[in-house]
């Protein structure tokens, strides 16, 4: 068991701070995952990896994603976690290099035949097992320590009880799901995608045919008609906001949050309720008192419901969906900052949503609390006021009293 | 090559072994799926009763932490049987079989993983003795691995086939949820059906969580000639009746010997016709067709087909 707390100047403090890994799908994501307070990032790279749907990074930037992280002290981790398929052996080796060489922290890796040439290349960068291996006890986690592997990314159905007898023990670092969307099925090993659109989920093409609608039959009579509700497979997304404390006292490694293909206000607010959440944590583990704030702060970027997973043990039917209409509206990201001018009160900003003159807009950053602001002024870059903002990406003006600053994002309350 | 079939009852073992059939893959306490389960005892007493026969118990879930204590006796027990070997697919089970130096024949089978012939080499250096290869590659792909892979290959002969499994009881929260009514014990007659797809699924829970399966039943009696160079060729007799598998393992172990007879390709149709008239749905999985690994290679596909349409 890791030591992760010591007393000093007569109070406890953890010493051992999980990292906070986040995900980024394209540069200005993973700018703002590490502004808003990630301690690492990981994306995908153009060959190799799952999620092909997402906009997955080249080689020059993942260079930049290197030097920006660099910066504030943070990681950069690439996703190589396909299943590699005979077609798909050809250059592995120049890519895993050139990964090393420009600074990546760690590659994330599903495929063994990866792991091994990963050690055999003496490379620097470290080797974390993929989730996509379902990896759930110490034998299995032994294994991969005894293939010279320097993390393992465990499978979302480890329950908290699991977690605690793996941290008792485990020879090398674990990183633990704590956000984001879940597969039904055990990860890695589920076909529905490949049989239902040919598309293979394996290699970054799941259509996510789970979460479609599903006729049941019982013995060739069908049992839910068009009235009843569907016959989905489709799980609630996990949010151990209420548990983070429990997790960082077990000196787990690394905190992950998922979701490469989700919206910048998505990625910046959960990423910066974690960061606030953890600092709190770990400032002062004994007094602190959990707040409904940050759970407040996820659901208002959450579109789909929250629930634990399989923190506790199976999740029941109240942790799935069986109704795509269960998903809710999250509050609408209007505004992103790009400077502030302390003596006119002016803010510069980008356009990302509709709004205007009389609403109310939320502004939450990295550096200081959430204010809400009443929009009373705005105007366009030649300096006219105008009402409404209605060209997404326009760069306007808006008077505000408050010290905003750049990259702070504005919500629609 | 050598015909391998899930025993789905020990009464028909000796049928199984009449026709030729050698080697069993048995269910027990741990499997993930089987047709069947059987006790230790079981399991000894057919060893003990057909020394002739190699058998392998399924150990091929993926476990959890709190499992494992009693997973490495259940193990040591299987050794102490003289069990030939275990399917499996979590590395953990293979450890266990590692620390302990025990002598099975580690038949590596994740069902979807097992892919190309570098990793299955790869994993030959940590462990693993033999291996089942995945269903989701064409067969083209799976001779090139047979060719150079380093250890004996088992291939799906015939059977439904694997589509997903969950730990979650996705049935019994769905009746909680919706309040309908139907049968979840009901093993062999639960179907899913997505919509606007063709395909049906077999569905069931257990204890160990929901289960997926293809309707149909892929088949490869007619393919012989291409495939006789693997070494296993496995029966898969989940959810079928005790008429159909042992119709079905007849006909398989009937269409091996007259491969080695040399006549087969004289007797293939009889075969076929044979199997026809059993009136299952049939399949070929992924055998001839293919997934597509980037997007711009499905609209490539899609793009061929509307062409060849036109």
């Amino acid at each position: 068991m890791k030591n992760v707390s010591q007393i000093i100047d007569g109070k406890r403090k953890i010493i051992k701070k999980p990292e906070l890994l986040a995900p980024a799908g394209n540069l200005e994501k993973l700018k703002t995952t590490i502004m808003y307070g990630a301690d690492a990032v990981f994306v995908g790279g153009k060959e190799f990896s799952l999620r092909s749907q997402a906009s997955n990074f080249t080689i020059d930037d993942i260079k930049e994603a290197v030097e920006f992280a660099n910066g504030y002290g943070a990681h950069i981790h690439v996703t190589c976690n396909i299943i590699l398929h005979q077609d798909n052996l050809k250059g592995i080796k120049e890519y895993l290099k050139t990964l090393d060489e420009i600074g990546v922290r760690a590659i994330i890796v599903a495929d063994p035949y990866i792991m091994r040439i990963a050690k055999e290349l003496k490379l620097r960068l470290e080797v974390h097992v993929s989730t996509q291996l379902s990896t759930l006890n110490l034998k299995a986690i032994q294994f991969y320590a005894d293939m010279g592997m320097d993390r393992v990314v465990l499978g979302r159905e480890t329950t908290f009880e699991d977690l605690k007898v793996i941290m008792e023990k485990t020879p090398i670092d674990i990183e633990y799901f704590i956000h984001g969307a879940m597969c039904i099925h055990y990860s890695g090993r589920c076909m529905l995608s490949n049989y239902l659109s040919r598309r293979d989920a394996n290699r970054g093409g799941c259509s996510q045919s789970c979460r479609w609608y599903y006729d049941l039959y019982d013995q060739g009579e069908l049992v839910n008609q068009e009235k009843d509700m569907p016959f989905s497979m489709s799980s609630k997304d996990m949010a151990l906001v209420d548990h983070i404390g429990e997790l960082i006292e077990l000196g787990v490694d690394s905190f992950k949050i998922e979701g490469r293909m989700k919206s910048l206000h998505y990625i910046a607010t959960v990423v910066s309720t974690y960061r606030k959440l953890i600092d709190a944590y770990c400032d002062n583990p004994d007094e602190f008192q959990f707040n409904d704030f940050y759970r407040q702060e996820l659901n208002k970027a959450a579109n789909r419901a929250l629930c634990h997973g399989f923190f506790y043990d199976n999740p029941t039917k109240d942790e799935q969906l069986f109704n795509l209409r269960d998903e809710h509206p999250t509050q609408e990201f209007v505004i992103r900052v790009l400077d502030y001018d302390q003596e006119k009160k002016l803010a510069k900003i980008e356009q990302r949503n509709y709004f205007q003159l009389g609403d109310k807009v939320e502004f939450f950053s990295p550096h200081h609390e959430n204010i809400v602001v009443d929009i009373h002024k705005i105007y366009n870059e030649d300096m006219e006021a105008i009402e409404v903002a209605n060209h997404p990406m326009e760069i306007l003006y808006i008077e505000i009293d408050y010290p905003v600053q750049s990259h702070d994002m504005g919500r629609k309350v | 090559m050598k015909l391998v079939l899930s025993l789905n009852k020990k009464e028909y073992l000796y049928d199984y072994v009449s026709m030729g059939i050698e080697v069993f893959v048995l269910g027990g306490k741990y499997s993930f799926y089987s047709p069947c389960t059987f006790s230790l005892d079981e399991i000894e007493k057919m060893i003990q009763e057909y020394p002739q026969c190699k058998f392998y118990v399924a150990i091929n879930a993926l476990y959890d932490q709190h499992e494992m204590d009693d997973l490495e006796k259940y193990i040591e027990a299987l050794s102490n049987r003289h069990v030939a070997g275990i399917i499996f697919q979590d590395f953990g089970v293979l450890q266990i079989v590692k620390e302990n130096h025990y002598h099975f024949d580690m038949m590596y089978s994740p069902e979807t993983l097992n892919t190309n012939a570098c990793t299955l080499n790869t994993l030959k250096d940590y462990g693993i003795t033999s291996a089942f290869l995945s269903r989701v590659i064409p067969l083209e792909e799976q001779m090139i691995i047979q060719k150079e892979v380093c250890m004996p290959l088992m291939l799906q002969a015939h059977g439904i086939e694997y589509i997903a499994a969950t730990k979650r009881a996705l049935l019994t929260n769905y009746q909680e949820a919706s309040h309908l009514s139907f049968d979840i014990e009901d093993k062999e007659n639960l179907l899913i059906q997505a919509h606007q797809s063709p395909y049906q699924f077999h569905i069931y829970e257990d204890s160990r969580g929901t289960h997926i399966f293809s309707k149909t039943r892929l088949y490869t009696l007619d393919l012989l000639n291409q495939i006789h160079d693997f070494d296993y060729w496995y029966i898969e007799t989940l959810m079928m009746s005790d008429e159909e598998a042992i119709e079905v393992a007849s006909l398989y172990s009937d269409a091996l010997k007259s491969f080695d007879n040399e006549t087969y390709n004289k007797d293939v149709k009889e075969y076929m016709n044979l199997l026809y008239r059993l009136k299952t749905p049939l399949d070929r999985g992924f055998l001839f067709d293919q997934t597509v690994y980037k997007l711009e290679d499905m609209r490539k596909i899609d793009n061929e087909k509307r062409e060849s349409n036109h």
